[in-house]
């Protein structure tokens, strides 16, 4: 959409609320998760210690509450975004990476190792962004449904009593699971955080607080179509 | 069946779960951030588009 004053929007307040609400939910799960797994360094314990220091011996039950309603404001939000973003804006295939974007994936690496003096130009998202974003729901939605299962209260909602497995066992992997992607999870919010910040990226680093890009910048980083446009090597150009 | 003899198996609840779980998932983040570090360092030397584009 073209603004008047020379900019395009590229999230609109809906996404940009969206975005903000998953960092903070996803805070608070750090913050709260840690206190619970009770991170341990060179034997400090950081974690519990501080929350000690704030409200007591006794801080499980806050720290359990908080990490729940976290939970339930990430897989809310989650849920919210599917239902807009698919069911009222009509986007889904524009996010799957495409045969184009695994082509033009080939060029941008070739690129990075310094074999091609190619470049490409992205629709809205490159695929590196759209496997990450596919990413973080699989993971979430895991370590969603292991978190539930080892709730008490919410164990309900991961129906696998039919399985043959034994209690001990499900509480065990649940776990397991739960920890290990929890730091995969980490990981991608550290990639996604860097790629976000750097510098020739801040026009749309800022576009996540005002929605927009210059229509310049637009124009010059993003295949004008559906498709990745292919940028031929300076010499080529004459 | 094959998931109950899983669930002997594979059910040890011993003390090396929490370092096992620190230790890998030290070593998925450390990894995460090696990436990030390498790209940084041939971004550098590499800037992605020229101005001319």
């Amino acid at each position: 959409m073209i603004l008047s004053n020379q900019t395009v929007q590229r999230y609109d307040l809906i996404q940009r609320i969206y975005h903000w609400a998953n960092l903070g939910a996803l805070l608070v799960l750090l913050w709260t998760g840690l206190t619970i797994y009770d991170l341990n360094i060179f034997g400090t314990r950081p974690f519990s210690s501080f929350v000690t220091t704030l409200v007591g011996e006794n801080f499980m039950p806050l720290i359990f509450g908080l990490h729940i309603y976290a939970a339930f404001a990430l897989l809310g939000g989650l849920i919210m975004h599917i239902i807009y973003d698919t069911g009222i804006k009509g986007i889904f295939w524009s996010e799957i990476p495409s045969k184009a974007d695994f082509k033009a994936q080939n060029i941008l690496a070739k690129n990075f190792l310094g074999i091609s003096k190619e470049y490409v130009k992205f629709p809205k998202f490159n695929i590196g962004q759209k496997m990450l974003h596919i990413g973080f729901a699989i993971v979430i939605v895991l370590i969603g449904a292991t978190g539930f299962m080892m709730s008490a209260n919410y164990r309900f909602l991961v129906p696998i009593w039919w399985l043959p497995l034994s209690f001990d066992f499900i509480s065990f992997w649940a776990r397991y699971i739960h920890d290990m992607l929890t730091f995969v999870l980490i990981t991608m919010v550290v990639m996604h955080v860097y790629f976000g910040v750097r510098r020739e990226n801040a026009p749309t680093f800022k576009s996540m607080f005002s929605g927009t890009v210059p229509k310049e910048y637009q124009e010059k980083h993003f295949s004008s179509s559906d498709e990745p446009e292919l940028i031929p090597a300076p010499d080529e150009e004459g | 069946m094959i998931l109950q003899a899983l669930s002997n198996v594979f059910y040890t609840p011993n003390v090396w779960q929490n370092r096992f779980v620190d230790e890998i998932g030290l070593l998925i983040v450390t990894t995460g951030i090696i990436a990030v570090t390498v790209h940084f360092i041939v971004r550098h030397i590499r800037p992605p588009i020229k101005e001319s584009h």
